[in-house]
């Protein structure tokens, strides 16, 4: 019941927060949008920042899902890196409702939020950072290369959904797709990549 | 609100708080310093005011009270300077990237190509920020706490660090680079330099530069020549 009871509050706190703000949501807002009273919301989160990570937690779970399921968990790191962003870039593209959650709101909150987004951002570079070892080191790459990266796309698509302009998100992939592997593969490798990826999914 | 005092008042209770660093303090009451020095004294006290209390207390935190303690003025004279907060930031901002942008312009030889000027603009950036890492607070970590007014305003300024560095670009044959690449770079560097305030490591953001160089420069000129370049820094 609870259970039941948390989802839909979460699912509506989606909605509510992406629509109003973070900042000018209320726990009003957020009983009213879900149905249920202020009494069952304050047994389920400790107040709206708690719901708000709860949000963003339920969002990047189907985000990551997307991106696990496009990438062949088996294949080559940057096979999995090149699908994983084009089912990144599909589903802020599909889902913008969700994504401004992920991507803006999240940052608008407190330190619990901001530790969940560290969590995310760590994750990703961690990934991206295992391509170091595919590199011939003559020499190494720069220590901050994947979270410029990573926080750089994040800024990009932030940006986008601000605006509500991410209709042609999709297009992006090929040149976002050659920041984040040449460093490792260097031009003609990441291009390879990058076109078997691309006529993969279009084809 | 609005500002309903056309003449600002020449702040007579200063030296109840403590002046913020490195400003002048007014001496009290009537004196003989002239309404345009005031004035400009005053709007000044008001804008350190708001950079160093969005840096302690984030862009909600920061209310009118905290900013004109830290100014060391009255709420009364806030209001005869702005007509929000909203204003105020917005204002502050501004006189930030008009800063930083002047600071990039006077970096950087005569004679440099654009790579070797890039560095020197990056440089310039980070000197500013270890000289006064509140503006990272300020102008990189708070707006996007803030709301989409806020960021749209930052994302202005961000295109007018961006069109600095790569000012001067064409004449050595750089590569064309899409919009949303530069966008993704100059949000990354920003990104990578608010992290390391953030963390109490600002007395080493000079350590960044040859990365930040080098990560900017290679989507324009490859990977061999962009980190030559870092190499120098």
């Amino acid at each position: 019941m609870e259970d039941h009871q948390r989802t839909r509050v979460i699912a509506a706190a989606v909605g509510v927060f992406a629509e109003k703000g973070y900042p000018a949501t209320t726990v009003d807002d957020l009983v009213n949008a879900a149905r249920v009273g202020v009494g069952s919301f304050y047994a389920l989160f400790g107040g709206k920042e708690e719901c708000l990570v709860a949000a963003y937690e339920s969002v990047m779970k189907e985000a990551r899902g997307e991106a696990i399921a496009a990438a062949d968990g088996s294949a080559a790191w940057a096979h999995q890196v090149a699908a994983g962003l084009r089912a990144l870039l599909g589903w802020v593209q599909r889902e913008p409702i969700k994504a401004r959650i992920a991507l803006i709101e999240i940052q608008s909150a407190g330190p619990s939020a901001l530790e969940a987004r560290e969590e995310t951002l760590a994750e990703v570079t961690g990934f991206l950072a295992r391509g170091r070892e595919a590199r011939d080191l003559s020499r190494p790459l720069p220590e901050t290369l994947e979270q410029t990266t990573v926080s750089g796309i994040a800024w990009l698509l932030h940006r986008r959904l601000s605006t509500r302009d991410v209709a042609t998100l999709d297009s992006l992939y090929g040149e976002l797709a050659r920041l984040i592997l040449v460093p490792y593969l260097g031009e003609e490798w990441a291009e390879r990549e990058i076109a078997a990826r691309a006529g993969a999914l279009t084809g | 609100m609005g500002s309903q005092y056309r003449h600002p008042v020449p702040e007579r209770e200063a030296d109840k708080s403590g002046a913020p660093p490195g400003l002048p303090r007014l001496p009290p009451g009537r004196h003989g310093l002239d309404r345009d020095f005031v004035v400009k004294n005053q709007r000044d006290r008001l804008t350190a005011g708001i950079i160093a209390a969005v840096a302690r207390h984030g862009y909600h935190g920061a209310t009118v009270s905290k900013i004109v303690a830290e100014a060391g003025l009255s709420r009364k004279t806030f209001y005869s300077y702005f007509s929000s907060k909203e204003e105020c930031y917005l204002q502050a901002f501004d006189l930030i990237l008009d800063h930083l942008v002047a600071t990039m312009r006077e970096a950087g030889g005569e004679h440099e190509e654009w790579p070797a000027l890039v560095r020197d603009r990056i440089e310039a950036i980070l000197e500013t920020f270890i000289a006064n890492p509140d503006l990272v607070r300020f102008a990189v970590v708070a707006p996007v706490q803030a709301g989409d007014e806020m960021t749209a305003h930052q994302a202005v300024g961000m295109e007018r660090l961006l069109a600095e560095l790569t000012k001067d670009k064409q004449a050595d044959g750089a590569r064309r680079v899409s919009a949303a690449v530069e966008q993704a770079q100059i949000g990354g560097m920003m990104a990578v330099i608010a992290h390391r305030v953030e963390t109490g490591e600002e007395k080493r953001l000079l350590e960044l530069l040859p990365d930040l160089v080098e990560l900017f420069l290679t989507p324009f000129l490859g990977e061999a020549e962009a980190s030559s370049t870092a190499s120098l820094a």
